[in-house]
């Protein structure tokens, strides 16, 4: 007997997946495909043996896992799911510091590791007081006679950290229950069904992995990665793995189009393009249709605190574009709540501009284990809704119309995708360079995805020194292009820091 | 502005990925001109971009694709060169 009832709703629908379709390929990476029958089997022995390890009920259910987007990935992180912890993702092209901060505030017991990855992971683990365990799924045994924990719909599914603009990641902890509903509402929308093979694009680390491989898994499709290098030639990609659904960051499709990768027809197999992650503008949603005559396009919109993706809208080729140009973010999906607030958590009215609240069964309770950051943006307003506030400023141009996304209420960027605090960043340049600093956001041009410069307050610094200081701590997407000593940074006439002159030294080369 | 020099465009990338090189027990001198970035798997796709937008926007270049093979585009050596012949053009 291996399967215990009751399962949470990731583990159920994907064994009863894997039963329907077992000799349907699930996955596909690096040249390796996985059945459903032989992900499941994988899965099961990775369980079994992190069991094993740890017999004991852990107070704290999270498991680490520490990989690339290969099938023994994908198979670590069911297994974990089948253990009944959550994963907790750690990315081997993240410095070791940062993935050592990530393992220490989870507070994870055990880390499967990929054995390409094993010596990394022990550097990474051994400076920890309470090292984990770490578990390398190789010569696992078929799982037999053992009986799989119980896990139900509160079961973390995965815990993420994100930029946090006090110089600490944030903790996200989405439970089984947050990705379930937003599956339920993508699987009414989308229509997926185990003909589809869909992109992925993403590291585990970014939650928009979890739509390709859950949204994949509970319906018999199949996820597909790109293998090294196979992004730079989009169209290669999608015809070898006959990709029908494309799933992707805005910035990718643009560096696509660059490359010349989207002439007209050159996706006919795709059925379905979403993306996601950061404001799509209607030029590029207009190229990227004509490349897929067969597509439908959507725009996703969702921060990380509310599972994935929770608004979406359908685009229309050559429909007028919203505020600067961008696709409109749409309506909310399944049992999601938007609304648009005042600073006094007040509705406004149509066509005013105000702040996102978000409410609904895949928002997060809060922050993990920071009290402080959980009450500032997980609130309740007048009118008794609870949510949380996502610091984007959008818009409802009339009653009817779709929302917009304008622009953030703070110093956050989206670089390639990524959520970015320039506080963070700054925070760390101040604590290498030993002096004041400031990072900003250089802009998106029509040629190139937004990216950080930073200025420090010395003259004396070593640049190199300082970026290699910095690089050991951040990830890549993090590290400024960019270091500028100058003799001190301006300040706008309320005394606060003046990015609009810093950017205007850019703009003068 | 620093014009750009293939040493110098070396420098700068390899600079950017010391931390992914020394994981791998190598030194910036190590790595010759036709060592590939990302089949070595120093960088992901994402990371080509990313070096791509730093270097476009540090030397005020913009690349032109069809001027440079895919094959030569993840290739310090070949990139570093491309970098400054386009910088020179500029």
């Amino acid at each position: 007997m291996i399967a215990a009832e009751p399962h949470g709703p990731l583990c159920s629908r994907f064994l009863r997946a894997a039963e329907t379709f077992s000799d349907r390929p699930a996955v596909e990476a690096a040249g390796r495909t996985l059945t459903y029958g032989e992900l499941r089997r994988r899965a099961l022995a990775i369980a079994a043996r992190l069991l094993a390890e740890d017999p004991e009920r852990e107070a704290i259910p999270l498991t680490g896992v520490y990989a690339t987007r290969t099938v023994d990935s994908f198979a670590a992180v069911l297994g974990i799911l089948l253990r009944g912890h959550g994963y907790v993702p750690l990315n081997p092209r993240f410095p070791a510091l940062r993935n050592r901060e990530i393992l220490e505030r989870a507070g994870c017991r055990a880390v499967v590791v990929d054995p390409d990855h094993l010596d990394a992971a022990v550097e990474v683990t051994s400076g920890l007081a309470k090292p984990p365990t770490l578990v390398v799924p190789t010569g696992l045994q078929n799982a037999r006679d053992f009986e799989l924990p119980p896990s139900g719909p509160a079961t973390p599914a995965y815990l993420l950290f994100t930029s946090g603009s006090t110089g600490r990641p944030k903790g996200v902890l989405v439970r089984q229950a947050n990705v379930a509903a937003f599956l339920g509402a993508v699987a009414d929308r989308y229509d997926l069904n185990e003909t589809d093979r869909l992109s992925q694009l993403f590291d585990l680390t970014f939650d928009l992995s979890a739509f390709d491989m859950f949204g994949a898994w509970h319906h018999g499709a199949c996820v597909c990665c790109p293998a090294a290098g196979e992004l730079l030639r989009p169209a290669d990609f999608v015809r070898e793995a006959s990709l029908s659904v494309w799933f992707s960051v805005p910035s990718s499709a643009m560096f696509l189009d660059r490359l010349g990768g989207l002439k007209p027809d050159t996706f006919p197999s795709l059925r379905l393009s979403l993306f996601c992650g950061e404001a799509l503008p209607a030029e590029l949603a207009n190229t990227w249709a004509a490349a897929a005559p067969n597509s439908i396009v959507e725009n996703l919109y969702g921060p990380t605190e509310a599972t994935i993706a929770c608004t979406a809208h359908r685009w229309e080729p050559g429909a007028p574009a919203g505020a600067n140009g961008f696709v409109p973010i749409g309506e909310p999906i399944g049992a999601t709540k938007a609304w648009v607030v005042d600073e006094e958590l007040h509705e406004v009215r149509p066509g005013e501009v105000g702040q996102l609240l978000l409410g609904g069964p895949q928002v997060v309770e809060g922050y993990w284990d920071d009290r402080e950051a959980t009450d500032r943006s997980f609130v309740t307003t007048p009118a008794g809704n609870r949510g949380y506030l996502t610091g984007d400023r959008v818009t409802r141009p009339t009653e009817a119309a779709p929302l917009e996304y304008v622009g953030r209420i703070d110093g956050q960027i989206k670089v390639l995708g990524h959520r970015v605090e320039l506080e963070e960043i700054e925070s760390v340049l101040r604590e290498e360079a030993g002096a004041e600093a400031a990072a900003v956001g250089w802009p998106r041009t029509s040629s190139g995805a937004a990216g950080i410069v930073a200025f420090i307050a010395s003259t004396s610094v070593d640049t190199v020194e300082l970026r290699r200081a910095v690089s050991a701590r951040l990830p890549d997407y993090m590290v400024p292009r960019e270091l500028r000593l100058v003799g001190e940074l301006p300040l706008n006439a309320n005394g606060k820091r003046d990015r609009k002159a810093l950017l205007s030294i850019l703009e003068a080369g | 502005m620093q014009p750009a020099t293939a040493a110098l465009v070396r420098e700068l990338i390899l600079e950017r990925l010391a931390e992914q090189l020394a994981a791998r027990s190598l030194t910036p001198s190590d790595v010759p001109p036709e060592f590939d970035l990302l089949l070595e798997g120093l960088i992901d796709s994402f990371g080509v971009v990313e070096i791509i937008l730093m270097l476009e926007q540090r030397f005020a270049i913009e690349f032109d694709f069809d001027e440079l093979p895919a094959d030569d585009l993840t290739r310090i050596g070949p990139l570093a060169e491309y970098v400054e012949r386009k910088s020179a053009a500029s």
